[in-house]
């Protein structure tokens, strides 16, 4: 194996190939990346088991001149890279399994790995693949993935659910105390899909969607599922097991309304959650409708204090008097998914679920369990 | 030493290869196994056996795995993702250990094989890790299969042991060991006596690469070769060579373990029970010095060794202990003359 390359070119693509490079896992084969050199391609895969990216570079200033495939220890390789002085560099394989990286005044031989080591990784493509415009997708991420569950006693719910049916795509992610649905109208697709992606897998996915690429295509498999974004190609396991009913849980009526303006609602809530004798995180804070349609947000520890916040809703409140509590961080999780500068808040009651949905934030719904207090 | 074919697994456990066969030939396996047994029983080289064998892609026509397809070669060098090798991190299994394999089995498997996870010494499983592991042993996702090697079988959690489909493996045939012996290239000789010293395949080894061992098996033989010989001493011969030669307890047992049984194919000599002598390149060595003492002679000697061997295991001043065993044995053999 022996080609060279440019090196701003080399190092761009192994940056993203990184994404998937294993850091604290047992096994040392995927502690690599695994090179593929062809005529007039250069292949990069690396995998950390739960996710795994394959890049192709056609580049024009890639030469080849003998092909080969090779496993090199990414950490070193990718610092290598990174810090190479020169325009160029050239990659060769010398004898005793060493790796030879030329550019500039620099001459490194880095030891490989065995190559037959490396996971026989299939990156399955079909033929109709479902494409979807990558804002939609970045979306659809950066408002579920925060709501899958960090514990893994269950884990099915430590991945989004993901169904296409016809023209519409909901992704659902729960961690039972909490929930959130994003519906989105999409072109028509051939194929429908109900799939558990791992919210950390999707996560990575979003950190690599960097260069404004207008559409991403998703592969589907019964065991992963493959995105396809430029020359990247990022595939991820899937959660087996059924995903929870959640389309019951959700209510359709609701006797209370309150639209808010969401910032100061959102600082409201913080302030209220200062004051709080638990940790940050699981603060609970109280809002009250008084029936002078003037909403107080209130949380009182004895030991340290009292706070009480009034905040006006945007228009008059529809609905009776009435008082929940809930954790602060879930509601301010929620908030933070949504664009509209005015969100209403729904309740069914005192001990039901709510929801937030946003002004302009069409096919987006938070639901938060309350809290028992008293 | 990987196991590559059934042949040979039968040849150290003729029944857990003719379980594991048939569970193969007629697709019969169960999704959870223990393979129980005392040490060095080559269990967890069946396991590792198994594995392969139920991920190979190209079986031979004789039902064993190919040992040259990429899964074969990978599990043999411990580079599978699909194949999990669970031990103890210290004394014990931890909860955090199976709790990253429950997780694992939550996802699709990354390469489209079975799964198979090796919980080595499960008996070290702490309760809290047992319990954890007995849903994923319960309930198993398709195609993944467990296999639990201890040599504590009782050690394991009822409720573990009653999900799975139990293989005991039997203490090795001393012949196998023997061959395997030689094959690595020990002493034939002291090949024929390590297995009546230990049944365990993995201490056996270690023996025969011992460089210690066998200068305390050189020793005893040397020793013997002057039984009888009025110019040359046994005991200052021993006390020339023992500080140097037995550093420590362990050589000091083997030594005298195997200076017993020599004793002992005196004996068998002296009785003419040929076939029964277990040194036996010095089979005619030890007719030749039979010949010269009485039978009771050499029980005596014997019985000494024997209660040496016990008082051995207290604190005594070992090398006085020997050195009186040894001018015992001499005066004996030069009275005979």
């Amino acid at each position: 194996m022996n080609f060279t390359i440019n090196k701003e070119v080399m190092l761009n693509n192994l940056l993203v190939a990184q994404k998937a490079l294993s850091t604290k896992t047992p096994a040392p084969y995927l502690q690599g990346v695994k090179l593929e050199v062809y005529q007039n391609e250069l292949v990069m895969i690396t995998s950390n088991s739960d996710i795994s990216i394959k890049l192709s570079v056609k580049h024009e200033s890639l030469s080849v001149e003998s092909t080969g495939e090779v496993l090199v220890p990414g950490r070193y390789f990718v610092e290598i890279i990174r810090k190479l002085d020169g325009d160029k560099v050239a990659v060769s394989v010398i004898e005793n399994n060493m790796l030879r990286i030329v550019a500039g005044n620099s001459d490194i031989t880095l030891n490989m790995m065995n190559v037959d080591d490396f996971p026989q990784i299939e990156f399955f493509m079909n033929d109709n693949p479902i494409r979807l415009d990558s804002k939609v997708m970045r979306s659809i991420i950066r408002q579920t993935t925060f709501a899958t569950s960090v514990v893994e006693n269950r884990p099915i719910l430590t991945g989004v659910n993901i169904r296409v049916d016809g023209q519409r795509l909901v992704a659902i992610a729960t961690d039972s105390f909490r929930l959130s649905q994003k519906v989105v109208d999409i072109p028509t697709n051939r194929e429908n899909m109900n799939v558990v992606i791992p919210g950390r897998s999707l996560d990575e996915l979003i950190k690599i969607m960097e260069s404004n690429l207008e559409e991403i295509l998703v592969h589907l498999d019964h065991k992963s599922i493959l995105f396809e974004y430029g020359n990247v190609l990022f595939q991820s396991r899937l959660l087996d097991g059924n995903f929870p009913e959640t389309s019951r849980l959700i209510p359709y009526e609701f006797p209370i309304v309150i639209k808010f303006s969401k910032n100061d609602l959102a600082v409201a809530i913080e302030r209220a959650s200062l004051l709080s004798s638990r940790e940050a995180t699981a603060a609970i804070v109280k809002l009250y409708l008084r029936s002078d349609n003037v909403v107080e947000i209130t949380s009182n520890s004895p030991e340290i204090g009292k706070v009480v916040e009034e905040v006006f809703p945007v228009d008059k409140a529809i609905g009776i008097p009435i008082r929940i509590a809930f954790s602060a961080k879930y509601f301010l999780d929620a908030l933070k998914t949504f664009l509209s500068d005015q969100v209403f808040v729904k309740f069914t009651g005192e001990i039901r679920p709510f929801v937030i949905e946003g002004e302009n934030d069409p096919g987006l719904i938070q639901l938060i369990l309350p809290v028992r207090t008293e | 030493m990987a196991l590559m074919d059934f042949e040979t697994l039968s040849l150290y456990q003729p029944r857990a290869g003719t379980v594991l066969k048939n569970g193969f030939a007629m697709n019969r396996l169960s999704h959870a196994y223990i393979f129980e047994g005392p040490r060095g029983t080559k269990k967890l080289e069946t396991a590792f056996f198994f594995a392969k064998r139920l991920l190979c892609q190209h079986p031979t026509e004789t039902g064993d795995p190919c040992n040259a397809c990429t899964h074969c070669k990978r599990i043999m060098h411990a580079s599978h993702p699909n194949v999990f090798l669970i031990e103890a991190d210290g004394e014990v299994i931890k909860v955090d250990q199976i709790r990253r394999i429950v997780q694992e089995f939550a996802k699709a498997s990354l390469e489209d094989v079975p799964r198979v996870y090796i919980v080595n010494d499960a008996h070290k499983l702490n309760p809290e890790a047992g319990n954890t592991l007995l849903k994923t042993l319960e309930e198993p996702g398709a195609d993944i299969y467990a296999v639990l090697v201890t040599d504590s079988f009782n050690a394991l959690l009822k409720t573990i042991a009653s999900r799975s489909q139990v293989i005991h493996f039997t203490a090795l045939d001393k012949d196998v060991v023997r061959a395997d012996l030689v094959k690595s290239g020990v002493d034939p000789t002291l090949a024929m006596v390590i297995p009546e010293y230990t049944n365990n395949f993995d201490e056996a080894c270690r023996i025969g690469a011992s460089e210690t061992m066998s200068a305390a098996f050189r020793l005893v033989l040397e020793l013997f070769e002057m039984a009888g010989k009025p110019k040359k001493s046994m005991v200052l011969a021993f006390r020339e060579k023992r500080d140097e030669l037995l550093p420590d307890k362990d050589a000091k047992d083997f030594f005298l373990t195997i200076m017993i049984l020599y004793q002992k194919d005196l004996l068998n000599a002296k009785l003419r029970r040929l076939d029964q002598i277990v040194y036996r390149t010095e089979a005619e060595k030890l007719q030749r010095l039979a010949e010269t003492v009485t039978q009771k002679t050499i029980q005596n000697g014997l019985e000494r060794m024997l209660s040496l061997k016990s008082r051995l295991r207290f604190n005594i001043n070992s090398w006085l202990a020997f050195d009186s065993l040894l001018a015992n044995l001499e005066r004996g053999f030069l009275n005979a003359i």
